[in-house]
């Protein structure tokens, strides 16, 4: 068992603070870049990371592997950020009208193109948006994507194949299909 | 693999947070720790104990006085309760009688 995962008291010991800080710098990409490619905003996904981590310091005990709590940080980030954007109550729907010049198919490496397809993924409703940055960040099945998110495996394939459908709209004007 | 999924993949790629990220959860950690975890210290200092244990034998004690006070007012009342009734019980005997009388009298 990993001794970051045994913790007695969590607060008492520098040992188990060093151990938290180590879990920290491993998994802050992970759980930053969910929160931030679900909500779009740096701020946001900071403060909603760093709840995470809190929540993780207080879970330590129950969490019984390295591979148990990456797929609790992944489960948790994903519930939080699907909370946070209906407590929000708003849905950024991103019009063409509003983003860059359109980029053609071959100029991938634009950071253009980059930004417009993440804010095209931000206008997808929260559970299909939380699928698409958990299939293409984390590189999921759709099998792990619906064990994760307690959901049916074929909800979860239907989803994501609408919302590609609705991204592949949405850019209608660019050529995706090589 | 379409070429809107390989486009995807570079979007959503792992980006890093801004660079005291993990100072700032340390400090959140610390600040949740201090307001969640003041409590246990208390438990382990020996006044503490010394004034549960204090606290416990009041209780008990408190517990007894009470349940005995409690039995000696349950014992008293039922002694007059008993005393009441006796006195009923004469004083109807006593009205009979005085009935019996006016009775005879007015037949009388």
């Amino acid at each position: 068992m990993d001794p970051a995962m045994a913790l007695p008291n969590p607060v008492t010991t520098t040992a188990a603070a060093l151990d938290f800080a180590a879990l920290v710098r491993e998994h802050q990409a992970m759980v930053f870049s969910l929160a931030y490619h679900f909500l779009g905003e740096r701020a946001a996904a900071e403060e909603l990371a760093q709840d995470v981590f809190l929540r993780l310091f207080r879970h330590l005990g129950k969490l019984q592997s390295p591979e148990h709590v990456v797929f609790w940080l992944r489960r948790v980030t994903a519930n939080r950020c699907i909370d946070e954007a209906r407590r929000r109550q708003r849905r950024p729907e991103v019009e063409l009208e509003e983003m860059p010049e359109p980029i053609t198919a071959g100029e991938s490496t634009d950071p253009l193109a980059s930004d417009r397809l993440r804010r095209l993924v931000e206008s997808l409703p929260e559970k299909a948006r939380m699928i698409v940055v958990l299939r293409y960040q984390e590189d999921l099945d759709p099998e792990d994507i619906a064990g994760m998110m307690n959901m049916p495996l074929n909800t979860v394939k239907s989803q994501l194949q609408r919302a590609l459908a609705m991204l592949r709209q949405k850019a209608g004007n660019m050529k995706w299909e090589k | 693999m379409e070429h809107l999924e390989k486009e995807l993949r570079k979007s959503l790629r792992r980006e890093n947070p801004s660079a005291n990220f993990g100072a700032r959860v340390a400090e959140r950690v610390a600040r949740a720790g201090r307001r969640r975890f003041w409590w246990p210290s208390i438990l382990s200092w020996p006044q503490f104990r010394w004034a549960a244990v204090a606290a416990m034998c009041l209780l008990i004690l408190g517990g007894i006085i009470y349940r005995r006070e409690r039995q000696m007012r349950r014992i008293e009342g039922e002694a007059a309760k008993q005393q009441v009734m006796i006195a009923l019980r004469i004083a109807s005997a006593k009205m009979k009688l005085a009935r019996t009388r006016v009775q005879g009298l007015s037949q009388r």
